[in-house]
């Protein structure tokens, strides 16, 4: 049944009833009011069903403009009635996932469509990473006294988004600053590379673009540049996505930040041509990148699995917890021989705490150099909204949340795991530090 | 557009429960203002009688051997044809005109090859059929009174009482004993009691009263005046037939020897008469078309008095069948809502009109309609709530969701317990860098390099330790206290060491 009568309807059918009654029984002439009653609910009715069925002639064009984390994320719903007649007061409501913002646009209202014509509704969200559904929209119809309502309708389609994380430059271009002026890029001798090391003369053999004409020209001397052998290793993110790494101010959560530190470090380690990998898990997904693969495709593959990953909700959360043999079993499967920085980005909560430090020891176990990344949560910003005279209140209660992240760390330590628990600003550099100071490369 | 929309509206039907039944009741109504239709009873020897003194079983014994015609209007005689055709007149009830008797011989010698008349009659109503094939045969219309032995005089009237005149005068009391017997022979001889038999002159006779010399006979002309018949003259002739202009005649002076009750009583040489006499007359062959006229009996409509006096006659009479015809033509009337509707709501309304002059009575019935009307109205639809769509409500994930939600409702208070919590903070934090718990005194060397104020750094650690043996139930002092103040200041002290550490070592807790 697509129309149903409101709780107001049928206390109006019971007057017109009552007004029937009294009548048949005491004065006929009441029957006039009894008609016109009834003619203004067979009235709402028919009225409610021609919009029931202006509202079978929309067709609905759906779109949507998005790019990073950083850009908003536009979502177009275009309305079209196909019909003469015009869709009038139609209550509708945008359904879309919890954990998104919507900046602009109005989720829930009433809309008219005029016959002929078409609507465009606008929702502009505050992007996040990840991949995040909204719509369809929900509509309904009534009559202008509440009398008659329809069911709800979904209009339009669902819309699936996978937004990549941003990398942040200022951390890219400390991290460039970071290793060159310590040295730590450096391994002073000549090979395959993409840095300026030295020139030579001319061999037989030599390529002719690494000829440099400015030393010809000047000196009359063939000579050629050579590129310094760049040092490189393996990489392997392994990022946390559960429901708890999810926790913060939007776009501030610990996920949030582990994805733009990672998608920070593997644009510095795709120029510096390592290879690497990412695998991303949260209760009930797990994604992974692939095999290892070096320069813009590492990194590329690298964002995308981020982007792949969504935020599940209390329920999946509730009902179902992160599958730690199979994401070994994944990990494995893309795992080199040689050995590898594999870096975990998690959070060190009792729950997951006695399963990171079996995987981190699974890990290590194959001479791989295994690291808990925790973002430690209170050097996150404070809400811009939250007034000042509660600060050190907010504080207070995150430094109280903090302890059992402090306590897992110190767990995890005792158990022998390496464990880097920094501010997120300090986590890529120290990332870079302990890659490039490795002493081993690979040629 | 969802598929969904759509399904759903094909649901809806266009001929409603409520339409259905307003559509009846016009027909209702209708039919109430039309009123029923009145059947026909078919009085007397009728071939479209079934009642007992109908003749409709010979119809269907006739069907059997021979082809039928039972004539409603003249004009059907006309699709008649065959090569024998026997016209066929039992006791009409209305008589034969000249004209149109002259009608019906005429059409009939041109649509059959040869005609044949076969008049059972008792009265002079078929006579001028007679005239008009110039027989000369004639139906006396008297009636014969026979009796085997002397009268016997009785004081108990029955079935019915027949005053006879005689020529003693004598007044007679007799139930059913005049019947008289009488031979006709057609093939064969039949001896059969006739009815109320006429008798018949003209012919050549075929048929006599089988008269004996210990029993009477009288004759009873139509003004009731009964003759005693001479004993030389008692063997009245009741049957005759002549052959006229190619036409056969042939007269029986009664025509209950085809009736209903005799063809259909458990007695056989009624049957083996009847049988015979149409063998006879179809000069024995299939070929033969016998037409029974029905078009001389009156038909009472069955709501006249009349038709309803004469059908409680037969039932007085214990005839079933005729009890069966008659509630087979009662029943549809009675059905009809012309019969019941009308009494209906009269009582209704009287009863309805007796009934609200109660006022309790009066409240159900209000009520009752009310609920009625609504009910149908409404039509069984679900009801639901008129609320607005459920806005997609946005949420900050996770505990600092909660924890936001507290402050701002000013619902989270800072307690003792919050200062240990802010305590093993920073408890874990200097073991992780520095290794030492933070009750160790070496702490405050490690804070007074951090800080770079060992005054301060004393005073910062003895404060901490302080409040936190207070706050763990270790200490009574201070004795006055504002733990939010409390945990503030510490708040601030552990943001100010942890900010340190971070300058002093970057990853401070690597």
């Amino acid at each position: 049944m697509s129309l149903l009568v409101t709780e107001r309807g049928k206390a109006y059918t019971l007057l017109i009833g009552f007004v029937v009654a009294l009548a048949v029984i005491s004065d006929y002439r009441l029957l006039v009011a009894a008609l016109l009653l009834l003619s203004i609910l067979v009235s709402m009715r028919m009225y409610t069903e021609l919009l029931l069925g202006v509202l079978d002639d929309i067709t609905v064009e759906t779109s949507a403009l998005y790019t990073t984390e950083k850009e908003p994320l536009v979502v177009i719903y275009k309305l079209i009635n196909n019909s003469i007649h015009s869709l009038l007061l139609v209550e509708y409501s945008l359904e879309y996932e919890s954990s998104l913002i919507l900046v602009k646009g109005v989720k829930a209202g009433l809309l008219v469509v005029p016959g002929k014509a078409s609507l465009k509704l606008e929702f502009v969200f505050r992007a996040r990473t990840g991949t995040h559904w909204i719509g369809p929209i929900v509509v309904t119809i009534r009559d202008p006294l509440g009398l008659f309502k329809s069911q709800e309708f979904r209009v339009g389609r669902r819309v699936e988004v996978s937004i990549p994380p941003t990398i942040e430059p200022v951390i890219v271009r400390r991290l460039y600053t970071y290793t060159r002026s310590t040295g730590l890029v450096k391994t002073r001798s000549p090979g395959e590379g993409v840095e300026f090391y030295d020139v030579r003369e001319y061999r037989p053999g030599d390529e002719l673009k690494r000829v440099v004409w400015r030393i010809y020209a000047s000196r009359s001397k063939v000579a050629v540049w050579e590129a310094e052998r760049e040092s490189y290793q393996g990489v392997l993110y392994i990022l946390d996505a559960t429901r708890d790494m999810w926790t913060g101010p939007y776009n501030q959560s610990v996920f949030e930040h582990s994805a733009r530190i990672v998608a920070s470090i593997a644009r510095y380690a795709a120029k510096r041509g390592y290879v690497q990998a990412l695998v991303v898990f949260n209760e009930t997904e797990v994604y992974s990148s692939g095999r290892l693969v070096h320069g813009i495709e590492g990194f590329n593959r690298v964002v995308d699995t981020i982007s792949k990953i969504r935020v599940t909700s209390i329920e999946e959360a509730s009902q179902s917890s992160v599958n730690w043999d199979y994401v070994l079993r994944r990990l494995l499967h893309i795992l080199p021989r040689e050995r590898l920085f594999i870096f975990i980005f998690t959070r060190t909560s009792n729950n997951r705490l006695q399963s990171l430090i079996e995987v981190a020891l699974r890990l290590s176990s194959l001479r791989h150099l295994v690291y808990i990344v925790v973002p430690i949560i209170t050097a996150y910003d404070i809400p811009r909204d939250f007034p000042r005279s509660l600060y050190s209140v907010y504080r207070a209660k995150q430094l109280v949340l903090l302890r059992e992240d402090l306590e897992g760390i110190v767990k995890l330590r005792e158990a022998g795991v390496r464990v880097i628990a920094l501010k997120p600003v300090h986590v890529a550099q120290r990332i870079i530090q302990l890659v490039e100071s490795a002493t081993w490369t690979r040629s | 557009m969802s598929t969904l929309l759509s399904e759903k509206l094909k649901k809806s039907s266009f001929i409603t429960l409520t339409l259905l039944t307003l559509i009846l009741l016009v027909g209702l109504v209708a039919l109430v203002e039309k009123g029923p239709i009145m059947p026909g009873i078919p009085v007397g020897a009728s071939p479209l009688s079934p009642l007992s003194l109908g003749t409709l079983e010979l119809v269907y014994m006739l069907r059997r051997n021979y082809t039928v015609q039972v004539i409603t209007e003249h004009n059907l005689l006309n699709y008649t044809s065959g090569l024998v055709c026997v016209f066929t007149t039992i006791s009409p009830e209305k008589p034969f005109t000249l004209e149109e008797s002259i009608e019906i011989v005429k059409t009939l010698k041109t649509k059959c090859l040869k005609l044949k008349l076969l008049v059972a009659d008792e009265s002079t109503n078929s006579n001028n059929i007679l005239i008009a094939v110039n027989s000369t045969i004639r139906i006396s219309g008297d009636r014969i009174l026979f009796e085997y032995l002397p009268l016997l005089l009785t004081s108990q009237p029955k079935n019915y009482t027949i005053t006879l005149i005689t020529n003693t005068t004598s007044r007679v009391f007799e139930p059913g004993a005049f019947y008289p017997p009488a031979l006709i022979h057609v093939f064969n001889d039949h001896t059969l009691i006739l009815d109320k038999a006429s008798s018949v002159s003209g012919g050549e006779s075929i048929g006599y009263i089988l008269a004996s010399e210990s029993s009477e006979v009288y004759l009873l002309n139509p003004s009731g005046i009964g003759v005693r018949v001479p004993l030389e003259e008692r063997n009245i002739t009741i049957a005759s037939r002549e052959l006229v202009s190619g036409v056969e005649v042939l007269v029986i002076g009664d025509g209950s020897l085809f009736l209903n009750q005799v063809l259909l009583s458990n007695r056989t040489e009624y049957r083996l008469f009847v049988e015979e006499l149409f063998r006879y007359l179809c000069e024995e062959s299939s070929k033969c078309t016998i037409i029974i006229d029905a078009t001389h009996y009156a038909v009472l409509a069955l709501s006249s008095d009349e038709a309803l006096m004469y059908l409680a006659e037969q039932v007085t009479h214990g005839d079933m069948r005729s009890l069966l015809y008659i509630i087979a033509l009662i029943a549809p009337i009675l059905i009809h809502p012309a019969t019941w509707l009308p009494p209906l709501v009269s009582i209704i309304s009287s009863g309805y009109e007796k009934l609200v002059e109660f006022p309790l009575v009066n409240m159900l019935i209000l009520v009752t309609l009310t609920l009625i009307i609504y009910n149908t109205l409404s039509q069984h639809r679900i009801s639901v709530r008129d609320k607005p769509l459920r806005e997609q409500v946005e949420e900050e994930l996770g505990v600092f969701a909660e924890l936001k939600k507290h402050v701002f409702t000013r619902t989270a208070r800072l307690t003792a317990q919050d200062y240990t919590s802010i305590y093993s903070v920073l408890d874990s934090l200097v073991q992780l860098v520095w290794g030492l718990r933070f009750e160790n005194p070496e702490i405050i060397d490690k804070l007074s390099a951090l800080l770079g104020d060992r005054v301060r750094a004393e005073k910062t650690w003895y404060w901490i330790r302080k409040l936190y043996l207070k706050a763990s139930g270790r200490s009574r002092f201070p004795v006055v206290l504002f733990w939010s103040r409390a945990v503030r200041k510490i708040v601030d002290i552990v943001e100010e060491i942890s900010n340190k550490l971070s300058e002093r070592y970057e990853a401070e807790f690597v």
